[in-house]
């Protein structure tokens, strides 16, 4: 009994410590690389012990150097992120509420549908995009790019909302019906306060999925509107790589998600999931 | 239903569906006109109705033909490891019973946090020849000499971009499996094991058939989203050396951006719908079905 | 086939942030013969399910060992003690057929295919499941799923199956139904039974022998009618019965060399004591059970009986419960089970208890424990 209990402990703990080293160190190796000097990271044995500085940080807010547009992307990303998140996350709710409370002639069929939006290729819908953005004026423009996350975020939000809705009784919005409230009064006063763990989980997952953006951004910004995954894919062109920023830039824009992360494991496997498992 | 009802249902969906509509269908509408026209943006060439021609010619060069064979390489291995480490380690942490898991979850749940685009460079610069820790290491215990750019051969490249792929999602398949495991009643187990079932029983009899569902929901988004990937092979590799690991929506993008013939960049990327769509309903059939 | 023995065994789960660490089972030692039915009865929470647990080889215990015959199990894994085990919410494996789940526990023993097969369709003769056997065991009603868990259980002819209250989440004619396919499985078969339940009739019927457990402590272990008879303690004496004893505080008082028993706050009843005085004296308080089966009760003065004023007659077609008022304490009303008759009392009438010296039993009211059978 004992002896196997201790040759389990050694297992676990092998195992668990591989996967963490497997998973993590990268990350670390980014973190390390983030406050290396420039001589620290131009070396040809990866130096482990250095002293740190936070000069690429520095860098990219004050903007000595060719990455001066670091502070207007990170404000740009900021911005277009939680306006598209906020708006996505009301219309989302709301429309969440209504799949989830009513029985309809299509339902099911409806819902399907807002599903396959997220299995669409951004490929197919950024390029008509495009065509229209320009000829419109709304290229490089926040408004058109806040547009299209909302869009891309909406899918996420209804089946999110609708699992976290399902749960909560019904009697709840029956006898608030019978005190004759209305069904808006009953969804933002009744509804919504009961949910709002999941609407937390579900605004937080959207945040840092919109945050991550790629390709939207890259056919439909201009210098002014980047947001940071382009700045940080645009500071490659410069005549010399700057890791040691680009690190910096990685460690910013990774802050925010982790600390969500953390705060979620309890929703982490249903938000990764649309709310398919719990 | 009564008419107040009805008029909330219509405007708590209406928002959605406005949105939906036009953001979802209106493109795809867009795309499908002009996949059949000799579409080019901001070019002075007629834009004229060609047919299929787009489909046509798109089928038969080979340059497109390479980047879907490229893709469903991709798309294949990267799942398919993804699927065999992640249901490994979520069943072998189940079965030797440790409550380890839930306390590491969160830890290797980082690396799909990342942007994807800093997950690109991350490896980017991991994978340098001349700082890159991986060539180091390799290098430092004889598997390999330092100077071998793995980004800049075929085999190699294409092997780097799974191998970060597979960094980035074995977490998110581990994590749900594991918690669909956690998710049988202990009764079950238990039963089982009194039964006389072994590990290998557990796992082939009560674990698997039990969690079949939420694999296929796993396997359904981890195989569109790796159909349609893009940001980590543009940062990567960017679909070099050459056009060796150019994945189907580069080279949609290309076409788009590069010669600027959208029509036939459209028609390119229905056809790529058109696989995610059939590729997605097989794997929804099953679902339904209930395997 | 074997033996059951339990030494001195016992199980605490440890606390965390959000539990106190709680004692499940403390000091359990007892003998469960060769091939009787034992059952553990008790509260919900007393620790029955923890310590069949702990046979079965799902939790070891914290303390203490556990012997089939002669061999020490107590850390040895379920599979290899040869124990059957019955939940109490029937665990049936839906994936499967009716005919895959009974086969299971063969198939993991590399049994060869005939010999399987044989034996499922003996076992699905014996309960009568033949019918559905290539049915997917899903979604089929609760007692047919117990059906085929006690199918799972018996068909590899375990040496200890173990009945975590089978019975409990049945509707009521299925428990009756089911109960006696149990009896008739359990005494077709060589193998030791540890029956658990919080149902005193269910124990009562099925089992020779039972313990009776309360907050971890095993109070009695003995056979049915010694339990209902002479229960060790006023736990015992208060759980078994429906309702359970009356438990009346009393004193011992010495007159003239004799010793009697006086009922607290009532003058005129005594029982003489003298012969079992050495056993009551050192018990500061004395308390006084007896059955409300046993009490007669009259409309007239009896001598040595105690005056009271009926309160409740209910009424169950064979006999009728009665709750008395009378100056008694603790608890100053008295149950009373007596037949259906003409001459029952009128609520609010007058009464008068008689007890049966023979059927009193005296307990320590500290200790809680049995210390004179006024029979003897």
């Amino acid at each position: 009994m004992k002896t196997s209990a201790f040759i389990k402990f050694i297992l676990v703990t092998l195992i668990t410590l591989i996967l963490i080293a497997y998973f993590d160190l990268p990350i670390i190796v980014m973190i390390v690389t983030a406050f290396k000097q420039r001589a620290d990271i131009f070396t040809p044995v990866p130096k482990w012990i250095f002293t740190p500085t936070i000069k690429n940080f520095v860098d990219i807010f004050v903007g000595t150097t060719t990455m001066a547009e670091g502070t207007l992307a990170i404000q740009n990303s900021l911005f277009f992120v939680t306006t598209s998140t906020v708006i996505a996350m009301f219309i989302g709710s709301l429309a969440a509420y209504g799949f989830s409370r009513f029985k309809f002639f299509g339902r099911e069929d409806l819902i399907f549908f807002v599903l396959a939006q997220r299995f669409m290729p951004g490929i197919v819908i950024v390029l008509p995009m495009f065509v229209l953005y320009s000829s419109v004026g709304l290229r490089g423009t926040a408004l058109g790019l806040i547009l299209l996350y909302i869009n891309s975020a909406l899918p996420f939000v209804i089946w999110m909302m609708r699992s976290f809705f399902d749960e909560i009784p019904r009697e709840i919005d029956e006898a608030a019906r019978l005190d004759g409230h209305s069904w808006f009064t009953i969804f933002i006063k009744f509804v919504l306060p009961v949910a709002r763990n999941g609407f937390l989980a579900t605004f937080l997952f959207s945040f840092i999925f919109t945050w991550g953006e790629f390709l939207f951004a890259l056919i439909l910004t201009t210098p002014e509107s980047w947001t940071m995954p382009i700045a940080i894919v645009n500071s490659r062109v410069s005549s010399e790589i700057l890791w040691g920023q680009i690190a910096a830039y990685g460690v910013i824009s990774i802050i925010p998600v982790f600390i969500i992360a953390i705060a979620l494991q309890k929703y982490l496997v249903r938000g990764m999931t649309l709310g398919a498992v719990k | 239903m009564p008419g107040k009802s009805r008029l909330f249902l219509f405007f708590s969906l209406a928002p959605a569906f406005a949105f939906i509509l036009f953001f979802g269908i209106y493109p795809f509408l867009f795309a499908c006109f002009y996949s059949v026209r000799s579409f080019y943006f901001g070019l002075n060439v007629d834009n004229v109705f060609t047919a299929m021609s787009n489909y046509h010619n798109s089928v038969i060069d080979p340059l497109f033909q390479y980047s879907m064979f490229v893709t469903f390489v991709f798309v294949i291995v990267s799942v398919g490891l993804q699927l065999l480490i992640g249901v490994g380690a979520a069943i072998l942490f189940s079965v030797i019973k440790t409550k380890a898991f839930k306390y590491i979850q969160v830890f290797l749940s980082l690396p799909l946090m990342m942007p994807p685009v800093v997950t690109g460079f991350l490896w980017w610069y991991l994978f340098n020849t001349d700082l890159g820790i991986v060539n180091y290491y390799l290098s430092y215990f004889g598997i390999m000499p330092r100077n071998v750019n793995l980004l800049a051969t075929p085999i190699t490249a294409l092997a780097s971009i799974i191998y970060a792929d597979v960094w980035m999602w074995t977490p998110f398949i581990m994590i749900v499996t594991y918690a669909a495991i956690q998710s049988i009643p202990n009764d079950v187990m238990e039963a089982a094991i009194v039964d006389g079932a072994k590990d290998r029983h557990l796992i082939r009899k009560i674990i698997l058939p039990r969690i079949k569902t939420a694999l296929l929901v796993v396997l359904l988004i981890r195989v569109i989203d790796a159909f349609r990937t893009y940001d980590l092979v543009y940062v990567l590799t960017g679909g070099g050396p050459g056009t060796s690991t150019q994945v189907a929506s580069l080279e949609i993008y290309n076409t788009a951006f590069l010669k600027w013939f959208l029509g036939q960049s459209f028609a390119q990327a229905l056809m790529l719908t058109a696989i995610l769509i059939l590729v997605g309903n097989i794997l929804i059939y099953l679902l339904r079905r209930g395997v | 086939m074997v033996k059951v023995v339990l030494e001195n065994v016992g199980k605490v789960f440890k606390g965390s942030k959000k539990a106190k660490e709680t004692v499940a089972v403390k000091g359990f030692t007892a003998e469960f013969p060769s091939n009787k039915v034992v059952g553990i009865l008790g509260p919900s929470g007393c620790g029955k399910t923890t310590t069949l647990r702990a046979i079965a080889g799902l939790d070891p215990p914290s303390e203490g060992k556990i012997y089939f015959e002669d061999k020490d199990v107590t850390y040895l894994p379920p599979i290899e003690r040869d124990a059957a085990l019955l939940f109490q919410f029937a665990v049936v494996y839906d994936n499967m057929t009716v005919f895959d789940n009974l086969a299971f526990p063969l198939m993991v023993k590399n049994i060869n295919k005939e010999e399987i097969n044989k034996r499922v369709k003996e076992t699905a003769e014996f309960l009568g499941l033949s019918d559905i056997l290539k049915k997917r065991a899903k979604g089929l009603p609760a007692s047919i799923n117990q059906k085929i868990a006690l199918g799972r259980a018996i068909i590899r002819k375990p040496k200890v199956l173990l009945l975590d209250e089978p019975l409990s989440s049945l509707d009521p004619e299925s428990r009756l139904y089911l109960r006696r396919e149990l009896k008739k499985v359990i005494r077709s078969m060589d193998t030791t039974v540890v029956y658990v339940t919080h149902d005193q009739s269910e124990a009562m019927t099925l089992c020779d022998k039972i313990a009776v457990m309360n907050e971890g402590k095993v109070h009695q272990y003995d056979t049915p009618e010694n339990i209902y008879l002479n229960p060790a303690t006023t736990f015992v004496a208060w759980f078994i019965g429906e309702p359970g004893m009356n438990l009346i505080d009393c004193s011992m008082e010495a007159s003239e060399g004799k010793y009697y028993i006086k009922i607290d706050g009532v003058s005129d009843v005594s029982f003489e004591v003298s012969k079992w005085s050495h056993a009551l004296k050192e018990s500061d308080k004395i308390v006084l059970g007896i059955r409300p089966e046993f009490i007669t009760i009259t409309k007239t003065y009896k001598k040595n009986s105690i005056a009271g004023k009926c309160l409740v007659i209910e009424s169950f077609g064979s006999f009728a419960l009665l709750d008395i008022l009378t100056n008694c304490s603790p608890n100053n009303i008295i149950k009373v089970k007596t037949p259906l008759s003409d001459d029952l009392p009128k609520v609010d009438g007058d009464v008068y208890l008689t007890f049966p010296p023979a059927y009193i039993r005296l307990f320590d009211k500290k200790s809680g424990e049995l210390r004179v059978v006024m029979t003897e």
